[in-house]
């Protein structure tokens, strides 16, 4: 499937921001069945200084200072992306949970190393019991890796309730796992916590949501915005799958992707310091336009 | 004098110390008075009972000592260190001051530091190389040699820090410190490296004065290696990792600021290396340019001395709460054109999880076996050292080793129930934890107040960067460890710490410092290169000082009439006049301030000014606080002389309890206080632009002072002219000089003149008003930027006011204007002073708003 995307961000302050500087996953970048064509990204007001790095995790930050006083700061990104995540093997043929869990711990030498990586605590993914317990439910012993997870993602999916304004990104994950209501990143972070803490790796991806089929017109949750879901390395062949706990769907051609990283923290769209500004407000506007 | 060596010597010198009375017992042997295991070395005294060699000079030198005299050098060493700063600041976890300081020097022989000197080159070299890959390609992890999860779920990996397309830095390690202990079987093991933030060289070069001060003998007689050259040569070679285009780079030590522990040290350090001590605020990014903000606007920086967690380095890519840090740092650390020592990150290898795999990463990175080994440590993220551990768990130590670092656990203390525990996060989480068996550090002898005694002895060693090489510091911090077990103190400064002396073959081994290379420096004065914050901080203290005088002496002039007892109608007026000044400078509670005089309310509330929650305790808390942070500001005798004077004061203030004798004796010690620091900053600064500023915030405090004060004896309705001019005078400190000069007659005029027109008069408002004028003036010279004066009609308007009072009694008695006219000026030089404080401040302070983080939530 092909899209257009536009992703406009605007912030409004209260007072003159002297000066101020960004930082921004906001560039899609590939991912094995994602090609991007084109992408741009424009500011106002324009930065004095934008650079660009590939981060850490292989994603694409843009770095920007703007040195002219503001009291309104728009970034847009426009991207022309193409996508259809390879489908995984049946869920049956993937490798027994403990099989992988076993690779990923090596004694100290984890194979593959770059998914051990996503083993581990991070910032808003911290080990909690009843996450733990939570996730046991569906790793159960010697069950197939895809068969575990997308277990997982559709309990998630029946279990928490979809409900914006519960939650921001401050609550702490206990909280979100207690109350049983979020947006997609608690539920990427809820899935996260589960998988991780039976050994399993699982990365936070960033991206966007079809939220209209042009025939069927179902709307999906998500809708003109940001979306995440989860990467769980289901092992060789099937490598990284992409599953949607908000949805209840694995990855294949509704979702863009922009980012990954162990959570969040690591793949924020935008983020900043000022000096100056007061009070401030923003607005995201998405739109997701299917070209073919 | 070379360190007499040979059979006879020792013989001798073993004879003559068995004599002394002190040091008789101890000097048999360091073993059989402790209740360490036997395995532990002897420093002092071989197996064959003889004294060390190394150890001969020092010994000698305290035995030529009469009897007493070490102790008394003793307690002159601490208190020159307690007046420093150097044992008050460094404190613990709990506020308890860190350490104490044993003169005795723990000696290290030339062919064994020879040793010590290259197995830490060696382990510098080795680290640095790691950090590189680690930071870059990660062969060490492809290639199995250290284990992924050591850099993953490290809290110390800071991944934006590593960018494929950014400059790597020259060095990741640029300073370093290591902590040795010496076995039972004589070798010196590692027992701790710290690679994030290595602090105590600042408490080594400190303790090194104060002994060359306190027992100059030793160093004439003993061959010392010093250690001021490494300090020069360290600068050279900070200066060396600047860009390689800045022909004269500018170097700054990087603090967290006053509240730090060891903010002794980065003070200490920035003064040795003569360099700017510096805090997050005063940078800015800029052009991916690190600058610092100074009065003459912004003034690149190259090389950042870095004693700020890195985790707290740059709020808009770590730690996005970080108050202390520069925004857009770790940008401009890609871009090299700023080199931070140590790299931002650079914590990553100081897990003692990683000591396990030194030893095939030497093999491996330099192609050569370890020489210094680490002490045994165990990770549990092996299978194999696991089950090792888990079979021999009660006779060790465990500890977490990538996470915050904790107490490490002593498994045989244990309860049952802790134990299971225990041993259950072992199992849920072995990678986070390693085990190793307790440490017995060596004895070397410490001066335990009346004579010499054994005590465990860990080695903190100092290498830095130099050029393509390494250079160790040739001493270091020794210390005797709190809590017993060497490992309980891991990675803190605390215990009692002693110099360490490597001693040379012969004095032609001694280094002498550097033929500095010099660059021309322009000559300068009044230099515009003060940081904002600085000038900030200087501004107010000189508020805060002059405040406290002014507040001391209304006290004072109060309570010494209410302590007279008698009371004629004449103290009556004048206790109820100074009554309305003190509740209008919220010294007095208006209830107790204008109660009748005499009655035991107005007494109650004047003794209860010296309470801990009033404005006199409070000035002097913030006095504290910026004179703390204004340590690299002052000369060591202002500073030597501040903390112990203000120590006093506080200490008679919170004696008061009550009495008013014990009232006016503490007024007296503030108002020495303030005579003292003043004198000191009179003497001791340059006029430069630190001290105009200072001075300025003086001028408009005391100018503030004749107004609200002195001025303000005139405001109340109707005026009792008599206590109001004896008042105005008293307050201005001008009674005698108005005796001198009128002999005693008072008149408002000539009153007025002195108080308010004499410039002449320090104490007078014009004084105040000239100063202002001639320091804004310089100011606006030295750094570009002028604030306006106060107009120059007020020098009119004053004159005017005061040539009112001149006429006949009958007519400024009894004529309302004049007063009116009095009160109106005084008002307008008020605001105009708070005023010009404020233009004051936008012109020269923080031109920059606070900074806060935004970031936009996530999706839906």
């Amino acid at each position: 499937m092909q899209y257009l995307l536009s992703h406009r961000t605007s912030y409004t302050y209260a007072s003159t921001v002297d000066s101020a500087q960004h930082i921004a996953h906001l560039r899609a970048r590939p991912f094995p069945g994602q090609v991007v064509t084109g992408i741009s990204i424009v500011t106002h007001p324009p930065p004095a200084i934008a650079a660009q790095h590939t981060d850490y995790f292989g994603n694409l930050i843009d770095i920007l200072r703007i040195d002219k006083p503001h009291t309104r700061f728009d970034i847009e990104v426009r991207a022309e992306v193409e996508v259809r995540f390879p489908e995984p093997p049946p869920a049956a043929q993937t490798p027994r949970w403990e099989d992988v869990r076993a690779a990923l711990d090596g004694g100290g030498f984890p194979v593959p190393i770059e998914a051990s990586e996503f083993v581990h605590d991070s910032p808003l993914v911290p080990f909690d019991r009843a996450l733990a317990d939570y996730g046991a439910l569906s790793f159960t012993p010697g069950r197939p890796i895809l068969e575990a997870a997308s277990d997982l993602k559709r309990r998630i999916r029946e279990d928490f309730a979809y409900h914006p304004g519960a939650t921001d990104i401050s609550t702490p994950l206990g909280e979100v796992f207690s109350g049983k209501a979020g947006v997609c990143q608690d539920f990427a972070h809820v899935m996260i916590a589960a998988c991780r803490a039976h050994g399993i790796a699982a990365g936070y991806v960033s991206g966007y949501i079809r939220t209209v089929h042009s025939k069927e017109e179902i709307a999906l949750r998500g809708a003109d915005a940001s979306h995440a879901w989860v990467a769980v390395w289901c092992g060789e062949p099937a490598g990284w799958v992409h599953l949607d706990p908000t949805n209840d769907l694995i990855a294949h051609e509704d979702h863009v992707a922009v980012a990954w990283g162990r959570d969040f923290s690591d793949v924020s769209p935008l983020r900043g310091v000022i000096l100056g500004g007061g009070a401030h407000s923003y607005g995201v506007t998405v739109t997701l336009v299917p070209t073919g | 004098m070379k360190a007499p060596r040979g059979h006879g010597f020792r013989n001798g010198i073993v004879r003559v110390f068995a004599a002394h009375p002190s040091i008789r017992g101890p000097m048999e042997s360091l073993r059989g008075l402790t209740s360490s295991p036997a395995s532990a070395y002897d420093e002092l005294v071989t197996g064959q009972k003889s004294i060390r060699y190394h150890w001969q000079g020092i010994l000698s030198v305290i035995r030529s000592l009469p009897e007493g005299e070490l102790a008394e050098r003793v307690e002159s060493a601490r208190r020159q260190l307690r007046e420093s700063g150097a044992t008050v600041n460094l404190l613990d976890d709990r506020g308890a001051p860190g350490w104490s300081f044993d003169p005795l020097p723990f000696v290290v022989a030339p062919d064994e530091w020879a040793e010590i000197e290259a197995g830490l080159v060696q382990r510098a070299a080795l680290l640095d190389r790691m950090l590189a890959d680690l930071y870059g390609p990660q062969t060490l992890l492809a290639d199995r040699l250290v284990p992924p999860m050591l850099v993953h779920a490290n809290r110390h990996f800071l991944r934006p820090c590593r960018v494929a397309d950014g400059t790597p830095p020259p060095r990741y390690l640029g300073q370093y410190a290591i902590d040795l202990v010496r076995q039972g079987d004589g070798r010196w093991h590692v027992l701790a490296d710290h690679t994030e933030l290595p602090s105590g060289i600042g408490y080594a070069l400190e303790m090194r004065r104060v002994l060359a001060r306190s027992l100059p003998e030793a160093f004439r007689s003993i061959p010392v290696r010093h250690l001021r050259p490494f300090v020069d040569r360290w600068h050279d070679a900070l200066a060396a990792m600047a860009p390689a285009d800045v022909a004269q780079p500018t170097i700054g030590v990087l603090t967290p600021g006053a509240l730090s522990p060891t903010y002794f040290e980065h003070v200490y350090l920035a003064r040795s290396l003569g360099v700017p001590l510096v805090e997050g605020g005063d940078l800015v990014t800029r052009d991916g340019q690190v600058s610092l903000k100074t009065l003459a606007g912004l003034r690149p920086v190259h090389v950042l001395l870095r004693r700020l967690d890195s985790m707290f380095g740059d709020p808009l890519e770590l730690r996005a709460d970080s108050q202390l840090g520069v925004t857009g740092l770790v940008e401009s650390t890609r871009t090299g054109r700023v080199t931070l020592a140590n790299a931002l990150g650079s914590g990553l290898v100081q897990t003692p999880a990683l000591m396990p795999f030194l030893g095939r990463l030497s093999e491996k990175l330099l192609g050569e076996p370890l020489t210094l080994p680490s002490l045994d440590v165990w990770w549990l993220g092996e299978p194999q050292a696991a089950a090792y551990v888990m079979a021999n768990l009660d006779a060790m130590i465990v500890r977490p080793c990538l996470g915050t670092d904790r107490e490490p656990i002593v498994v045989g203390m244990l309860e049952p129930a802790e134990r299971t525990a225990l041993v259950e996060r072992l199992k849920a989480q072995p990678g986070h934890f390693v085990a190793q068996y307790p440490v017995v550090p060596s004895l070397s002898p410490k001066w335990s107040e009346k004579e010499l005694s054994p005590a465990s002895v860990v080695l903190r060693c100092f290498v830095v960067a130099a050029g393509d090489g390494w250079r160790v510091l040739p001493g270091g911090l020794a210390r005797e460890p709190m809590g017993g077990t060497a490992l309980a103190s891991l990675g803190r400064l605390n215990g009692t710490f002693k110099d360490v002396w490597v001693l040379t073959e012969d004095a032609s081994d001694i280094e002498l410092p550097p033929s500095r290379r010099f660059h021309q420096l322009a000559v300068e004065r009044g230099s515009a290169d003060l940081q904002s914050r600085v000038a900030d901080n200087l501004f107010w203290l000189g508020r805060y000082i002059e405040r406290l005088d002014n507040d001391a002496r209304l006290l004072r002039t109060t309570a010494a009439r209410v302590a007279q007892g008698a009371m004629g109608p004449r103290d009556a007026a004048e206790i109820r006049l100074l009554g309305r000044l003190l509740a209008r400078a919220n010294l007095v509670p208006s209830s107790a301030a204008l109660a009748m005089p005499g009655t035991a309310a107005f007494q109650q509330g004047l003794v209860d000014v010296a309470s801990e929650t009033r404005a006199l305790a409070g000035l002097l808390d913030s006095i504290q606080h910026l004179t703390g942070t204004l340590r690299d500001r002052f000369s060591a005798d202002m500073i030597g002389a501040v903390g112990p004077l203000l120590a006093d004061v506080r200490q008679t203030l919170t004696g008061v309890r009550g009495n008013l004798d014990s009232l006016l004796g503490a007024l007296d010690d503030i108002v020495r206080f303030v005579a003292t620091l003043s004198g000191l900053a009179q003497e001791n600064m340059t006029r430069g632009t630190s001290w105009l500023f200072l001075d300025l915030g003086r001028r408009i405090e005391r100018g503030q002072f004749v107004i609200n004060a002195a001025l303000g004896a005139f405001g109340q309705s109707p005026v009792d002219w008599d206590a109001a001019m004896r008042i105005a005078l008293e307050l201005c400190d001008s009674t005698i000089t108005y005796r001198t000069r009128y002999l005693g007659q008072l008149q408002p005029a000539p009153v007025l003149d002195l108080v308010m027109l004499d410039d002449s008069n320090p104490r007078a408002l014009a004084f105040q008003l000239r100063s202002i004028e001639s320091h804004l003036e310089r100011l606006g010279h030295a750094s570009g930027a002028y604030v306006r004066g106060l107009p120059a009609t007020l020098d009119t308007d004053l004159q005017d006011v005061v040539r009112q009072f001149g006429g006949e009694e009958q007519a400024w008695r009894h004529e309302g204007l004049a007063l009116v006219r009095l009160r109106d000026v005084a008002g307008d030089v008020g605001q105009r002073l708070e005023a010009l404080s404020g233009a004051i401040t936008r012109a020269y302070f923080s031109h920059v708003p606070a900074a806060q983080a935004v970031g936009s939530v996530g999706g839906d």
